[in-house]
């Protein structure tokens, strides 16, 4: 039975908790707000570097450009004029110039994904089939064997979904076992709210210490030819544009499997 | 002090002595804060002091033995809400050692506003840890009562704690805890 007293202290612990909700409700707002604010704040400064790459990279192309064209000069007219070791100087100055050239289309190709987005159907067999056939030459090269599993079809940006599995499919057969022939698995599962994909080979695999790292824009871990270490850096781009996300598994031992995310509502 | 630390006190007046006797030290308690108090939220230390102070007097009991048996309140109730800092050390010693770089570092991730105390330690030897409390705020006897808590919850390696008188050292006040264990 509820006496009186029970009644009065029931009554006021049910005005603590509809006080404290209107605290709470005040707060919730409030952080919302400050949130929102902070986010718009985020937004502007990932802009403005976007913006500073751009210009960067771009405006730095002019003069390596004409650096390009003294050496090309230097090499045709004055040849016989250069001692051995001039020549070699000469030999250093242009791999520089073509690293340099690597290193801003890399920042000029970074900037541009996601510049203009065009979401459409997608269906995945195709973009991996598409991508295995501008890497026909490789791939017959490597003798690679790619197997294929139900991937779906989703709303997505078709350039750069293609980009993304161009350079990890790249970087499979790159990184396989030396000796090996290499191998691929790619597939899907369908999510809640994402599509969940990998790729996974069963090549030299990379040390969970750079699980981080190798995502970063310049990161190499070995100086294989032909790459400055900005492609894995591009998929995380165009992941986190899909609004998913892009990492390695670390408890798959065999290779390295490239796990990413796409979500469904694009 | 972060609202999370006042709601313990309320909770664990609730919890030991009803609600009677809670409303009763909340009437008696002259509060600045007018609003309820809640979670996430910050208010002034005095507003603790002056319910731990209430609290005491109408439990006919010091102030230092109401801060001693709310820290080890504190530390159970800790258990359930942040098992992941527990489970990551089987030896009390372990665990008290992680309070600075672990726990206290995670709470400020977590919360804005907070004031945490220091807790710099060392080991003698083997046995022995000596934790020595630095804060402003000067409630050596609450971590006195978590000290007892965490006791409490790593009985299977049971200490005794030794607390120093409060000294000197680089113009600040510290309290050094002794702790020994018998394994
Ligand atoms: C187990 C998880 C723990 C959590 C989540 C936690 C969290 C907190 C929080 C939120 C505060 C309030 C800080 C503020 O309002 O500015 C606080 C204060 C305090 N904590 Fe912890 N704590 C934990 C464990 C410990 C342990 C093991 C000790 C002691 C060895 C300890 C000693 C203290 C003391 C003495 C204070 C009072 C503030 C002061 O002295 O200045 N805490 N803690």
């Amino acid at each position: 039975m509820l006496t009186e007293t029970n009644t009065k202290l029931l009554q006021r612990r049910l005005d603590d908790a509809e006080r404290k909700i209107r605290v709470l409700e005040d707060m919730i707002e409030n952080s919302s707000r400050e949130l929102y604010i902070a986010n718009q704040d985020l937004k502007h400064k990932n802009k403005d570097l976007e913006q500073i790459i751009y210009v960067v990279s771009h405006d730095l192309q002019e003069p390596l450009t004409t650096l390009y064209a003294f050496l090309g000069r230097l090499a045709e007219k004055h040849h016989q004029e250069l001692s051995s070791q001039g020549q070699e100087y000469l030999d250093y100055a242009n791999i520089s110039a073509e690293r340099m050239k690597a290193l801003i289309k890399g920042l000029l190709d970074h900037s541009r994904i996601g510049a203009k987005r065009i979401v459409e159907t997608i269906d995945f067999n195709q973009v991996v089939k598409d991508v295995m056939l501008d890497l026909d030459s490789i791939i017959q090269e490597s003798k690679v064997k790619i197997t294929i599993e139900n991937l779906p079809k989703l709303q997505a940006y078709s350039i750069e979904s293609r980009l993304l599995f161009q350079n990890l499919i790249h970087n499979a057969i790159k990184f396989a076992k030396p000796g090996h022939i290499p191998i691929i698995r790619i597939g899907a599962e369908e999510m809640q709210t994402h599509v969940s994909f990998y790729v996974e080979d069963e090549g030299i695999g990379i040390e969970e210490d750079h699980h981080e790292k190798v995502f970063k824009i310049f990161q190499q871990l070995s100086r294989k030819p032909g790459g400055v270490g900005i492609g894995l850096a591009h998929c995380k781009k165009i992941a986190l544009m899909h609004e998913g996300d892009l990492w390695i598994d670390n408890t798959y031992t065999e290779g390295c499997r490239f796990c990413f995310t796409f979500s469904k509502g694009l | 002090m972060k609202g999370m630390i006042f709601i313990l006190v309320q909770d664990f007046i609730k919890e030991t002595f009803g609600d009677e006797i809670y409303y009763e030290i909340m009437d008696r308690s002259k509060l600045q804060t007018k609003d309820p108090f809640v979670y996430p939220g910050t208010y002034p230390d005095e507003d603790l002091i002056e319910m731990v102070v209430k609290a005491a007097e109408v439990l006919k009991i010091s102030v230092d033995d109401a801060l001693l048996a709310f820290g080890a309140y504190f530390i159970g109730a800790m258990h359930p809400r942040h098992p992941e800092f527990f489970d990551k050390f089987d030896h009390p010693k372990d665990f008290l050692k992680s309070v600075d770089g672990v726990i206290h570092m995670e709470v400020r991730k977590l919360m804005k506003d907070t004031l945490l105390p220091s807790f710099k330690h060392h080991e003698p030897n083997e046995n022995t840890l000596v934790l020595s409390y630095h804060s402003e705020r000067k409630l050596h006897m609450l971590a006195h009562g978590i000290l007892n808590g965490v006791a409490e919850q790593y009985k299977q390696h049971p200490f005794t704690i030794d607390r120093s008188k409060p000294y000197e050292k680089d113009g600040k006040e510290f309290v050094d805890f002794t702790l020994v264990f018998e394994s």
